[in-house]
C-alpha cells in the first residue's frame, strides 16, 4: 500500500519543507512525521516510506528518527490519547493515584487502548508544568492540578 | 520581590493579550530591534551582551557574550533557540513562551543581527502544541510588520526565523543533540571536540544555541544597556533569574528573583513552606539533575557559584521540595527511570549503565537489595561519569544517584536490611555533612579525574 | 611533524593523526570497538579513552579515536589506573546484557569482546538483573544479525552509508532498546554486504555462508588475491582439508582498502561445486577417455609433431588465459616459441560482465578475469582473433589452448573454427566447451591450487598463493607446460614461480625491477624499474 498526503496536508508539507535550505530537506523529517501522525493517527512503515520520498532520504533513515521519539506512535491509538506525566514533581503531587484511577475507570493498563478504541493511556516523562502537577495531556490539551474528580469530569466531557 | 525588579515577567503578568503583536508594540515592543538595527553596529550589540555578564539560562551557565565571541569566522551562520525544555522541575521557558513570545523573537532578531545570522530556528519541544501554534502566529505577525524577512525595516538586514518541533526526547535539549535532531538525524550528541556548535554546528556551519530565557534577557540588555542589567543580581549572576518551585511546597510556581536569595528563603518565604507544614526531607535545587541537598544545606544562596560550592548546581533553577513522607529510594528510582527512558543510547556507559542503575534501585525498593548493591551502584556511577559523549551520563544519571545514595545512606541501608520500603524519620534518614565527607565519596568528582 | 610522548615513548607523527593511529606507530595498541580506519569516526564505544595532559600536570580522559595530534609535546598515557578502570567498566557494560554464547558464536576466536575481556575485563559478574533479549534478524541474502551480541558500534551502518552508499541499515528505537535494523522490504542487499560481517567487532553480524562452520582456529589462512575480476582484491582465505571455508578482504590501500565484493567473497563455491577435470584424457574413437599423464603428453607431441615446422611456418597455435598467472603465461609463450616454434599466440578474452563503483570509489571491474593485463603482457597478444583467422585460413591446424575459467563461453565463430582443427590440446580445470572439442585434455589447477603473480587492471603485480594441491591427478599448469616442453625436447628453464618472475623481470617490458621480495604482501606496480635493473631473487 502506498500512502499519500491529502492535498491540504501536502500543501502544509511543502510549507514545512521550504523552511529549510533546499539541500537540507532532511531537516523537515520531524515536522513531517507530526503531520503524518495527524493525517493517519500513527506512523506506519508506509508513512515513513512516504515521508522519505518527500525529503529524499533512504527510508531507514526516517525509521531511525520515527522510532526514536516517544511522540510518534508506531501503531494505531485510540481517539483520545491520554498522557499522564509520571516524573518526580508529578509523582510527588500524586500522579500515581491519577494513573491508577484512569486504569480502573478505563479498565485498561498503561500502554493499552480501550476495546472501543476511544482511549489510549500512557505515562510520559516531564511535561514542563511541574508547578501544577499532577498534569496530563489529552490529545493536544494540557490539564493541570488534577484531582480524581477532575479526571472524571474531563473524561465525561469527551465525546 | 519588588515587582519593578521582575524584568522578565512583569509585563506578561500585567498586560493582557501581550502575545498579540499590536499590544506588544503598543507597550514599546520591537523598538529595541528598530534601535539596534538602525543605530547600533553588530559589534556594539555583542559588546553590550558581553558587558552585561549575562550567563546562559539553559542550565550550564556559560557566559553568553563569550559563547558568541567563539563563533568561527565563516558564513553562513545559524541560530538555534533552545526551547526543548525537558529538565524535570523546569518550566520557565514554557511560561516565557506562553506569556511573551515576541520578547523571545526580539532576542532572536538581536542575536542574529549581532552575529551575522540570516536563518534561525526555535526548537520547541513537541508536547508544547499550543506554544508552537502561538509561536508560528507570532512569527507570521513579525513577518507582516517587517521585523522578519528581507531587508528588515529598510536596513538591508535579512532574517528568516521558524519554529521546529521536537518529538518528546530529553536529549534534544543538549545543544549538539538539538542540532542533530534539527538536521533530521537521531539526536545523538556530537563529540566535543571537535563539534562545538560555534565552530561546527548546524549543517556544519558556525551556530549559536541559546536558551529561551537567554534570548529574552538579550532583548532586555540591548533595550536598557549592560549597566542597567548588571544592576540586578550579583557580580557572579547578573540579571534576574526565574526559579520554579514544585513538589511539596505550599505555593508552587515560577518566581522571578535575584539569585542572592537563599534556598531556605525561597522555600519558606516565597513558597510558603512545606505543604501541610510537614518536615522538609530533601531539596533538589536546579532541575532534577542537580545533586540533592539535605535539610542542613538550605542556607545557601541560589547563585551559580554558591551552588557549586555547596556541591550542587544552579542548573535551570527548578526547585523540587520533598517532605518527610517521601521514600528517597523511591524518589531516586523515579529519577533513574527518567534517565533510563531518556538515555539516547549512543554511547556505551550511559546506554548500559542507566538501565542497570534503574534495575538495581527497583530491586532495593522492592526489598530485594543486597549489601553489595550500594558499592556497586556507586562504582557504576564512577564508570559512567566523565566517560560519555555528552553530559547526560552525569545529569540526570550519576549526580542524582550518587548524591541520593551517599547523603541518604541510612534510608537505603534500611531498605536493604529490612527487605522492604522504609521511610525513616527525617533526622535519621540522612548523613550529616561531616559523615558524608568521612565516606570519601565526593558527590561531584572533579572533571576527568 | 609534532613529537609527542605516549607512555614515555617519544614518537614523531603527522599532525592530524588520531591518538589510536599515533600510538600504533609506537607499537602501542589502544583497544577500540567502534573506530575503524576505513570509516568515519563515531566515538560511541568509549573503549579507547586514554589520558592526555589538558593543562600542565593535569591529565584528563579523551577518546583516542577522536583526539588528534595537534602540537609538539602532547603527553598521552594509555595504561594508567584511570584508563584501565575505564576499559574494565566499558567491558562490563558491554557484557552485562551479552548472552555470553561464545561456544556457539561464529566470532569466537576472533572477537574483540573475548580478547579485550581477557585483557581488560573482570573475571566475575556483578550483574544479577535480567538480560535484554532483542531478536535475531535476517537482514538480507547474506547477512544475519544476532542482536543480543550487538554492541551498537554502528560500523555496519557507517559502512553502508559511506562505503557502499546504499544506506540499508539504521538504528531503530531509543536508548537501551536500540537495535540495528533494515527498513521493511529493503533488505541489506548490496554488492559489498559481506563486509559488514568482517567489520563487526563482535559476533552480531555473521554471513550465512560461514554460519556454524568449524571453529576458526582450525583453519589455515592463505594470504592471496581474489580472481573474480581485474581489481585483484587482496584476500585471506581460510582453508581446511583441501576445502575453502571463508574468504575475507586483506587491507591494501592501493587496491581494495579493507573491502571486497560479495561476488568475490562467495565465488569460491562455484569452484568447489564445479565438476573438475581430475585426470588427463584423450579422444579415442570420438569419445574422451581417461588416460595417464605419460600417454597424454605423448598424444600432444604426436598430434603436433607433423605440424611443427621451421619458425614462421609452424601450423601450431597457442592460446593463453587471463585466469592464469603471469608465470604460467610466460612459460606458455616460451613453449610456443621454443618448442612449437610458432608465433601464433592468442589470448582467450572473456565477454565483459557488469562493472560497478561504490560511493567511496571501490571498483568492481567489468573484466571478470583476474589477469588479462598480465596475460597480454606475457603473451604479447590481446585476443584470439588472429588464431581464429589462422585456423580459417588453414595456416593453423593444431592448437594448444588453456582454459582455467569456470564460466568460459565460446562464440559461434570460435567454436566453428576450433572444430576444424586436426589437433586440439586443451589444458583446463572443468568440463568446459573447450573440453568438449578437445583431442587431448590436460588436467590443470585452479586459482586456489597454485602460486604465482597476477597483474591487475591498474598494472599492480600481486601474489596468488596456493592453498592446497590440485584434485586427483591434476597438476599445476606451469608444471604441465614444462612437461610438454620436455616431451618436445625443450627445457623451458626453472619451474619455481619466483625464479620465473626473475626471468620475466629480465625480459618482459614493464616488469623490470620486480621480484617476489619486491612484490611482497602488498604487490608492486609494473613500470617502476629500468630494464637494466634486472632483479635478483
Amino acid at each position: 500500500m502506498t500512502l499519500e498526503f491529502s492535498p491540504e496536508a501536502r500543501q502544509r508539507a511543502e510549507t514545512i519543507i521550504r523552511r529549510y535550505p533546499p539541500q537540507y530537506k532532511k531537516a523537515a523529517v520531524i515536522p513531517l512525521l507530526h503531520l503524518a501522525q495527524e493525517e493517519w493517527g500513527y506512523i506506519s512503515a508506509e508513512a515513513m516510506a512516504y515521508v522519505a520520498t518527500l525529503i529524499e532520504a533512504p527510508p531507514v533513515k526516517v525509521a531511525e528518527v520515527a522510532t526514536f521519539y516517544p511522540m510518534f506512535n508506531k501503531e494505531p491509538i485510540g481517539k483520545y490519547e491520554i498522557q499522564v506525566c509520571h516524573t518526580l514533581p508529578c509523582a510527588l503531587t500524586g500522579c500515581g493515584r491519577i494513573v491508577k484511577h484512569l486504569c480502573e475507570k478505563l479498565n485498561i493498563q498503561v500502554g493499552q487502548t480501550t476495546p472501543d478504541r476511544r482511549f489510549t493511556l500512557k505515562k510520559v516523562e516531564c511535561l514542563a508544568a511541574c508547578d501544577r502537577g499532577p498534569v496530563m495531556l489529552v490529545n493536544k490539551t494540557l490539564y493541570t492540578n488534577l484531582t480524581l474528580e477532575q479526571v472524571d469530569d474531563i473524561l465525561n466531557g469527551l465525546e | 520581590m519588588d515587582a519593578s525588579r521582575c524584568i522578565l515577567t512583569r509585563e506578561m503578568e500585567t498586560i493582557p493579550n501581550l502575545t498579540d503583536i499590536d499590544i506588544y508594540i503598543q507597550h514599546g515592543g520591537y523598538q529595541t530591534v528598530e534601535k539596534a538595527l538602525k543605530m547600533m553596529k553588530p559589534e556594539e550589540v555583542v559588546k553590550a551582551v558581553t558587558d552585561s555578564g549575562l550567563k546562559g539560562r539553559g542550565g550550564a551557565g556559560f557566559p553568553t557574550g563569550r559563547k558568541w565571541s567563539l563563533l568561527a569566522n565563516r558564513f553562513p551562520r545559524y541560530l538555534c533557540c533552545n526551547a526543548d525544555e525537558s529538565e524535570p522541575a523546569s518550566f520557565k521557558d514554557r511560561k516565557l513562551l506562553e506569556g511573551n513570545p515576541h520578547r523571545v523573537i526580539e532576542g532572536m532578531i538581536l542575536t542574529s543581527y549581532a552575529n551575522g545570522i540570516n536563518l534561525g530556528y526555535i526548537y520547541i519541544r513537541g508536547e508544547f502544541f499550543q506554544i508552537i501554534e502561538q509561536m508560528d502566529r507570532a512569527f507570521a505577525q513579525a513577518y507582516e510588520r517587517g521585523y522578519l524577512g528581507k531587508n528588515i525595516l529598510g536596513t538591508g538586514f535579512d532574517l528568516d526565523l521558524y519554529t521546529h518541533p521536537g518529538a518528546g526526547a530529553y536529549i534534544c535539549g543538549e545543544e549538539t543533540g538539538l542540532i542533530e535532531s534539527l538536521e533530521g538525524n537521531r539526536p545523538y550528541p556530537r563529540l566535543k571536540p571537535p563539534y562545538f556548535p560555534a565552530a561546527i554546528g548546524l549543517w556544519q556551519a558556525p551556530t549559536i544555541v541559546n536558551n529561551v530565557e537567554t534570548m529574552a534577557d538579550v532583548a532586555l540588555v540591548v533595550e536598557h544597556g549592560a549597566d542597567w542589567f548588571k544592576g540586578f543580581g550579583t557580580e557572579d549572576s547578573t540579571g534576574s533569574r526565574l526559579f520554579g518551585l514544585c513538589g511539596h511546597v505550599k505555593k508552587p510556581g515560577l518566581y522571578e528573583l535575584e539569585s542572592t536569595i537563599t534556598l531556605r528563603s525561597l522555600i519558606y518565604d516565597v513558597g510558603g513552606g512545606v505543604r501541610g507544614d510537614k518536615k522538609l526531607k530533601a531539596v533538589i535545587p536546579g532541575g532534577i539533575s542537580a545533586p540533592v541537598l539535605t535539610p542542613d544545606e538550605l542556607d545557601v544562596t541560589m547563585e551559580f557559584g554558591e551552588m557549586a560550592k555547596a556541591g550542587t548546581m544552579g542548573g535551570t533553577g527548578g526547585v523540587v521540595v520533598m517532605d518527610e513522607t517521601v521514600c528517597m529510594v523511591d524518589a531516586l528510582l523515579n529519577i533513574s527511570m527518567f534517565a533510563r527512558h531518556e538515555s539516547c543510547g549512543q554511547c556505551t556507559p550511559c546506554r548500559e549503565g542507566m538501565p542497570w542503575i534503574n534495575d538495581m534501585l527497583r530491586r532495593i525498593e522492592q526489598g530485594h537489595g543486597r549489601q553489595e548493591d550500594i558499592d556497586l551502584l556507586l562504582d557504576v556511577c564512577f564508570n559512567i561519569e566523565g566517560r560519555t559523549v555528552c553530559v547526560f551520563g552525569q545529569a540526570p544519571g550519576v549526580w542524582p544517584t550518587r548524591s541520593f545514595i551517599v547523603k541518604y545512606l541510612p534510608e537505603f541501608q534500611a531498605h536493604i536490611e529490612q527487605h522492604k520500603c522504609v521511610v525513616l524519620p527525617v533526622e535519621e534518614s540522612y548523613l550529616r555533612k561531616e559523615n558524608v565527607e568521612m565516606l570519601g565519596v565526593g558527590v561531584f568528582r572533579a572533571k576527568n579525574s | 611533524m609534532p613529537t609527542i610522548k605516549i607512555d614515555e615513548k617519544e614518537v614523531t607523527v603527522d599532525a592530524g593523526l588520531t591518538l589510536i593511529q599515533a600510538a600504533a606507530t609506537a607499537g602501542i595498541d589502544i583497544p577500540h570497538f567502534c573506530y575503524h580506519p576505513g570509516l568515519p569516526i563515531d566515538g560511541n564505544c568509549r573503549m579507547c579513552l586514554v589520558e592526555m595532559e589538558i593543562r600542565p600536570g593535569v591529565f584528563g580522559l579523551v577518546a583516542g579515536c577522536v583526539q588528534t595530534v595537534t602540537k609538539d609535546g602532547m603527553q598521552i598515557r594509555t595504561n594508567t589506573p584511570t584508563v584501565l578502570k575505564n576499559r574494565e567498566g566499558v567491558m562490563e557494560f558491554f557484557l552485562i546484557n551479552h548472552p555470553l554464547d561464545c561456544p556457539w558464536c561464529d566470532q569466537a576466536g576472533e572477537c574483540r569482546l573475548q580478547d579485550y575481556s581477557f585483557e581488560h575485563g573482570r573475571a566475575d559478574s556483578r550483574f544479577v538483573e535480567t538480560k535484554r533479549v532483542p531478536p535475531k534478524k535476517d537482514l538480507g541474502p547474506h547477512i544475519l544479525l544476532y542482536s543480543t551480541r550487538c554492541i551498537l558500534c554502528t560500523r555496519c551502518i557507517r559502512f553502508c552509508d559511506e562505503i557502499a552508499g546504499t544506506s540499508e541499515l539504521g538504528i531503530v528505537h531509543m536508548g537501551s532498546h536500540s537495535e540495528i535494523d533494515t527498513f521493511p522490504g529493503q533488505p541489506l542487499d548490496n554488492k559489498l554486504s559481506g563486509n559488514v560481517a568482517d567489520i563487526c567487532p563482535v559476533g552480531a553480524l555473521v554471513t550465512k555462508d560461514f554460519l556454524y562452520k568449524p571453529r576458526i582456529w582450525h583453519y589455515t589462512t592463505v594470504r592471496t588475491i581474489c580472481t573474480g575480476c581485474s581489481t585483484g582484491c587482496n584476500t585471506m582465505m581460510e582453508v581446511m582439508h583441501q576445502k575453502i571455508y571463508r574468504i575475507r578482504p586483506r587491507e591494501n590501500m592501493e587496491v581494495n582498502q579493507y573491502w571486497m565484493c560479495d561476488d568475490g567473497r562467495f565465488g569460491y563455491h562455484a569452484l568447489q561445486e564445479a565438476e573438475r577435470v581430475k585426470v588427463p584424457m584423450k579422444r579415442v574413437n570420438g569419445t574422451l577417455q581417461a588416460t595417464t599423464w605419460k600417454e597424454a603428453l605423448q598424444a600432444v607431441s604426436d598430434g603436433f609433431s607433423r605440424l611443427i615446422g621451421e619458425t614462421g611456418q609452424s601450423a601450431v597455435g597457442v592460446v593463453g588465459s587471463a585466469q592464469w598467472t603471469n608465470e604460467e603465461n610466460f612459460l606458455l609463450s616460451k613453449l610456443a616459441r621454443e618448442a612449437f616454434k610458432t608465433s601464433h599466440i592468442g589470448l582467450y578474452v572473456k565477454p565483459p560482465g557488469e562493472g560497478w563503483v561504490s560511493k567511496s570509489g571501490f571498483r568492481i571491474e567489468a573484466d571478470k578475469t583476474p589477469n588479462a593485463r598480465g596475460a597480454r603482457e606475457m603473451l604479447g597478444a590481446a585476443d584470439m582473433r588472429g588464431i581464429v583467422d589462422g585456423i580459417n585460413a588453414g595456416t593453423i591446424k593444431g592448437l594448444y589452448i588453456v582454459g582455467g575459467d569456470l564460466g568460459l563461453v565460446l562464440s559461434a565463430a570460435e567454436k566453428e573454427a576450433l572444430g576444424k582443427l586436426e589437433c586440439l590440446v586443451v589444458q583446463d580445470i572443468v568440463h568446459s566447451e573447450l573440453v568438449d572439442l578437445a583431442h587431448v585434455v590436460l588436467a590443470g589447477a585452479s586459482w586456489a591450487e597454485k602460486d604465482g603473480t597476477m597483474t591487475n587492471v591498474n598494472g599492480r603485480v600481486q601474489r596468488l598463493r596456493r592453498a592446497f594441491p590440485p584434485p586427483g591427478e591434476a597438476r599445476t599448469d606451469g608444471e604441465i607446460i614444462r612437461q610438454v616442453g620436455k616431451q618436445c625436447g625443450v627445457d623451458l628453464g626453472p619451474g619455481a614461480p619466483a625464479e620465473i618472475m626473475n626471468e620475466i623481470a629480465r625480459t618482459v617490458e614493464g616488469y623490470a625491477g620486480l621480484s617476489y621480495s619486491v612484490i611482497g604482501e602488498q604487490g608492486a606496480m609494473t613500470g617502476i624499474g629500468q630494464p637494466s635493473e634486472a632483479a635478483g631473487g
